[in-house]
C-alpha cells in the first residue's frame, strides 16, 4: 500500500464547499445553533429522507465547520470509529477513524443511522458526549482531548425496527433531540419544485400521492414517502418522463414489494395524474 | 363465474386504496351470490359489494369505482334523513342529489375519481324522456362539465348544483335540493313507473344508510340471529351437564366463586357438554403449602383433553377484522427470521477474514509474538430451533366477563391468533394449551396446539376458548412445564395469559394459590425454563408481581398492544 494522496486529517477536504439547499421547516436552525454554541450533542430523529443530512450539511456549511459524516452499520466495530493499527512496509502505522479525526480537527462529527450500530460499539462515543469530551485511543494509548469546536451529531430513525434496534438509555441520555418529519405540504412542494426543477403544481400532485401513501404507514407500508424519492420522482418527470411512469418508478416500486399494495399505489397515482 | 372470488383477489388493494385516499380504515364485504340485486349497500360502516358486474364493465373499474363511491359517503356523509314524509320520487332525488354531493366533493379532493366514475355514465341517450332518463342525465351533467343536455329540467339541476358548490356540505343541502328538483319533475307529469326505488348508475350502492327507517329495519334485521348473539348481550343462563351449578351472569357480575342466581328475563339457555369427560390422560403433581411449608405430592390431578375443531373460515374472518395488527406482526417475524442471522467473528475457520484480529495477529508477526490464529468470520443461523414456547391460557369462569364490550375470553383468543400466526410465520416451535379448574381433583388442561402440529391445520381449535370454574395456576404451569422439558432446545419460554390471581373453589386462602404458583414458578427456574406472563387484568397486578417476579410480566390492556409487548418478550429471551 502506497501512501494516500491527501492526509485524512486534512481538515480542509471536510467542509461543505457549496450552500446546500435547505428549507427550514420549523425553528431547527436556530436550535442547532444554540446546541453548537453549548456544544452539546444532538440527536436527530426522523423517518428516512425527511432532510435530516441535508440539514446537517446545511449547518455545518452555516457554521463554517468541517464536517465527518460516518454511515453506520451492523458490522460497524469501534475501531472502524476510533481508529487502527495498519501495516506498511516500515511496519505498524497508526491510522485515526473518523470520529478521532473529527476531535482533532474540530468537525461535526455525524453517525448517520446509529442503531444500525451494535449497541457495544456505540458506547466508545459516551466519553466524547459528556463534560469530559476526550476519547480515549486505547490501542494506542493516547487520549485526545477533543478540539473545543467539536461537536457529535446521531441521526435516527424511531420507525417499528427501533422495537427491534434500540439506543440504550445511557447513550440516548446524551443528547439534545431534534425531531424531524416531512416537511408540511406547501414546504415539501417548494423543496420538490426547487430540488427537480418541475413546475410547481406538478410538485403539488406528487406531494399529494405522498400523502396518501404516508396514510398507509403502518398499514401496509413500513414507511411513508420520503421527499428524496419525490424529488427523484421529480427529477424523471422533468427529463420528459411520464408522470406516473415516474411515480411507478421513483415512488412505488421502491416502497413495497407486496403485490396488492402497489396495485393500490398506482391506482392512487392514477386517481392523482389522471 | 364466481365474483366474490374477485372481489377477495381486489379486496386488499381496494381497502388499501381508500385508505391512501382518505386516512381511514373501511372493510370490504362479499355479498351472498343468492342476492339478485345487483347494488351493493353500507351497513354499520361495513361496503357489501355485490355479486354480479353487469356485463359491459371491467371487473377492476366496476370494483373501484363502487367503493371509491361509498367511501366518499363514509368520508363526506351526514346523520341520516327520516324517509316517512316523503314519496318515492322525493326520495329517489334525495338520493341521487347525496350520491352527486359526496362525489363533488371527493372529486374536489382527488379530481382524477371523477374520471372512473364517469366511465359508467357514458351511454344515456337524451332522447328518450322519462324520469329515470332525466335523472341519469342529470347524474351525467353534474360530474361531466363538459357535457351538454338538451333537458331544461337537467340543466337547471346542473345549474343549481353548481351555484350552490360553497353549500355541499351543510347537512340538509341533498333533501333541500333533491325536494325541489323532484317537484320539478313532478310538475312536468312524469312518474317513476317501476314503483320502486331504482339505483340509476351500475356502480353506486343503494344508498340504504340515508335513511333513518332503513338502518333501524337493517339492525333489527341481524339481530334476530344467532345464539352468540345473545352472549354478546351479556345475558344466559348456562347449565353444566353434570348438574352441579346453575349460573346466571350479568354484566356487573362480580369475581368470586360460588353460586350466584339472578332472575333474568328473555335468557337463552345454553346445555354445556363438558368437554372432561374423557379425558385422553391424567397426571398427578405437587403442590405447595405455604402455611405448613410442605410440598404436598400427588395433591392435584391434572387431566388431559384435546380441544374441539372449529371452522377455520371464522378463524380467517377473525384474522381479518385484525389486519392490521397482524401485517405489523408479520413484519416483526420476517425481521426476526433476519435477525436469527449472525455474524460470529474471531474463529479459527470461517468465510472471511476479520479484519481486526487479523492486524493484530499480523502486528504480532512482526513482533516476533505468537499470533493469535482467530482471524475469520462467518455468518450463521442461528439453530433453527433454539427456542421453545409454551402458551398456557387461563380459561377460568372469570374470563366470560366483559372489559370494555369485549369478553377477555374473546381477548385471549385474538391475540393468541394473532400471537400463533406471527410464531409459525418465525418458524418458532410452539404448543398452545389451556386450563381451568374445579377443586384440586379436576384440573382441565386443553391441548391447542402441541409442539410437533402445524399452527395452520390447528388453528381452528382456538375458537373452543371459553372460560369456566377456577385457575389453579399453580398445577397448570408444573404440567406445562413437563411438557416443556421435554423439548431439546436451548431455551425455553413458558408464557402465561392469564386475567387474574389464581384461585379454586376448594381453596378459602386467598394466599395458598399464589404461593402455589409462586413455588411452581420458582421450580422452572430448575429446569431452564423461562416464565413471562401476559396479564390482561390490571388489578390482579399485585399478585401477578410477586408470582412472576419483577420485569417477567406486563400488563396489556387491549389487543392492539400485542406487537409491542410481544416483540418485547421476544427480544429478551429469543435472542441472544
Amino acid at each position: 500500500m502506497s501512501g494516500m494522496p491527501i492526509k485524512s486529517s486534512d481538515a480542509s477536504q471536510y467542509y461543505v464547499s457549496h450552500e446546500p439547499y435547505y428549507e427550514p421547516v420549523g425553528n431547527e436552525v436556530a436550535l442547532y445553533e444554540a446546541a453548537y454554541r453549548a456544544r452539546m450533542p444532538v440527536m436527530l430523529k426522523g423517518p428516512t429522507g425527511c432532510g435530516k443530512s441535508r440539514f446537517v450539511e446545511y449547518m455545518a456549511y452555516k457554521l463554517g465547520r468541517p464536517l465527518i459524516t460516518v454511515a453506520c452499520n451492523e458490522d460497524m466495530m469501534a475501531s472502524d470509529l476510533v481508529g487502527r493499527y495498519l501495516l506498511d512496509k516500515e511496519g505498524t502505522r497508526w491510522q485515526d477513524g473518523p470520529l478521532t479525526i473529527a476531535a482533532r480537527i474540530g468537525a461535526i462529527c455525524y453517525l448517520d443511522e446509529i442503531v444500525e450500530a451494535r449497541q457495544d460499539t456505540t458506547v466508545i462515543i459516551h466519553p466524547l458526549t459528556d463534560h469530559r469530551r476526550m476519547l480515549p485511543l486505547e490501542k494506542k494509548g493516547e487520549l485526545v482531548e477533543a478540539h473545543p469546536d467539536f461537536q457529535l451529531v446521531i441521526s435516527y430513525n424511531p420507525g417499528y425496527q427501533s422495537l427491534m434496534k434500540d439506543l440504550k438509555q445511557s447513550t440516548k441520555q446524551r443528547f439534545g433531540g431534534l425531531n424531524f418529519d416531512y416537511p408540511r405540504e406547501s414546504v415539501e412542494i417548494t423543496i420538490v419544485a426547487r430540488e427537480s426543477g418541475i413546475a410547481s403544481d406538478m410538485a403539488a400532485r406528487l406531494v399529494k400521492v405522498a400523502q396518501c401513501a404516508r396514510n398507509l404507514k403502518g398499514h401496509g407500508l413500513e414507511e411513508g414517502v420520503s421527499t428524496r424519492l419525490l424529488v427523484y420522482a421529480g427529477q424523471l418527470i422533468s427529463l420528459g418522463v411520464a408522470p406516473e411512469t415516474a411515480c411507478m418508478m421513483a415512488i412505488v416500486t421502491p416502497l413495497t414489494d407486496d403485490p396488492d399494495m402497489r396495485e393500490s399505489l398506482n391506482a392512487t397515482v392514477h386517481t392523482i395524474f389522471a | 363465474m364466481n365474483h366474490s372470488v374477485k372481489l377477495a383477489g381486489l379486496k386488499r388493494s381496494i381497502e388499501f386504496y381508500l385508505r391512501a385516499l382518505w386516512n381511514q380504515d373501511f372493510n370490504l364485504e362479499p355479498l351472498e351470490s343468492s342476492v339478485t340485486n345487483s347494488c351493493g349497500h353500507i351497513l354499520d360502516g361495513k361496503f357489501y359489494m355485490p355479486a354480479s358486474v353487469p356485463a359491459e364493465h371491467s371487473d377492476i373499474d366496476y370494483l373501484y369505482a363502487a367503493a371509491t363511491h361509498m367511501s366518499a359517503h363514509i368520508e363526506f356523509g351526514n346523520e341520516p334523513y327520516e324517509a316517512s314524509e316523503l314519496n318515492l320520487m322525493q326520495r329517489s332525488m334525495v338520493n341521487l342529489v347525496e350520491d352527486l354531493r359526496v362525489e363533488v366533493l371527493a372529486a374536489n379532493s382527488y379530481p382524477g375519481i371523477k374520471k372512473r366514475w364517469l366511465g359508467f355514465h357514458k351511454d344515456i341517450g337524451d332522447t328518450e324522456s322519462s324520469a329515470i332518463n332525466l335523472m341519469r342525465r342529470l347524474s351525467r351533467a353534474v360530474l361531466d362539465e363538459d357535457y351538454q343536455d338538451s333537458s331544461l329540467w337537467v340543466q337547471k339541476g346542473k345549474q343549481l348544483f353548481h351555484e350552490n358548490r360553497s353549500e355541499l356540505r351543510q347537512p340538509d343541502f341533498s333533501r333541500q335540493l333533491g325536494l325541489r328538483l323532484a317537484n320539478d319533475l313532478g310538475q312536468m307529469r312524469m312518474p317513476l313507473n317501476s314503483g320502486r326505488y331504482e339505483q340509476l348508475i351500475a356502480y353506486r350502492d343503494d344508498n340504504r344508510h340515508l335513511w333513518f327507517e332503513h338502518i333501524q329495519h337493517e339492525r333489527k334485521d341481524t339481530s334476530i340471529a344467532p345464539a352468540e348473539q345473545a352472549s354478546l348481550d351479556n345475558r344466559q343462563l348456562r347449565e353444566t351437564d353434570n348438574a352441579r351449578r346453575v349460573n346466571i351472569i350479568d354484566g356487573d357480575f362480580s369475581p368470586g366463586e360460588g353460586m350466584y342466581i339472578r332472575q333474568q328475563d328473555a335468557a337463552v339457555l345454553e346445555f354445556r357438554n363438558n368437554r372432561d369427560a374423557n379425558p385422553i390422560s391424567s397426571f398427578h403433581y405437587p403442590e405447595w403449602d405455604y402455611r405448613s411449608g410442605v410440598l404436598k405430592t400427588n395433591w392435584c390431578t391434572v387431566n388431559i383433553s384435546q380441544a374441539r375443531e372449529g371452522s377455520f373460515d371464522q378463524v380467517e374472518n377473525i384474522l381479518s377484522t385484525h389486519k392490521f395488527i397482524l401485517n405489523r406482526l408479520r413484519n416483526l417475524a420476517r425481521r426476526l427470521q433476519v435477525e436469527k442471522l449472525q455474524r460470529v467473528r474471531k474463529i479459527p475457520e470461517g468465510d472471511e477474514i476479520d479484519y481486526g484480529p487479523m492486524m493484530d495477529a499480523m502486528v504480532s508477526v512482526r513482533m516476533n509474538a505468537t499470533p493469535d490464529a482467530r482471524v475469520f468470520m462467518r455468518n450463521e443461523y442461528r439453530h433453527a430451533k433454539s427456542l421453545a414456547i409454551s402458551i398456557l391460557l387461563d380459561l377460568s369462569e372469570s374470563t366470560n366477563q366483559f372489559i370494555g364490550g369485549v369478553s377477555i375470553t374473546q381477548r385471549i383468543r385474538d391475540a393468541v391468533l394473532l400471537l400463533g400466526e406471527t410464531l409459525s410465520l418465525a418458524d418458532e416451535q410452539f404448543a398452545i394449551s389451556g386450563f381451568s379448574s374445579n377443586t384440586r381433583h379436576e384440573i382441565h388442561y386443553i391441548n391447542f396446539k402441541g409442539f410437533s402440529e402445524r399452527f395452520s391445520s390447528t388453528k381452528d381449535r382456538l375458537l373452543d376458548i371459553r372460560g369456566q370454574f377456577s385457575t389453579r395456576l399453580g398445577a397448570a404451569i408444573r404440567h406445562a412445564a413437563e411438557d416443556l422439558d421435554r423439548q431439546l432446545t436451548s431455551k425455553k419460554l413458558l408464557l402465561v395469559i392469564t386475567d387474574g390471581a389464581p384461585s379454586d373453589v376448594d381453596v378459602f386462602d386467598s394466599k395458598y394459590l399464589e404461593h402455589d404458583s409462586w413455588h411452581a414458578v420458582s421450580d422452572l427456574q430448575g429446569k431452564g425454563i423461562k416464565p413471562f406472563c401476559l396479564n390482561l387484568d390490571a388489578r390482579s397486578d399485585a399478585a401477578i408481581a410477586h408470582i412472576f417476579g419483577k420485569g417477567r410480566y406486563e400488563t396489556i390492556d387491549h389487543v392492539e398492544k400485542l406487537p409491542e409487548v410481544l416483540s418485547r418478550i421476544y427480544m429478551r429471551y429469543g435472542r441472544h
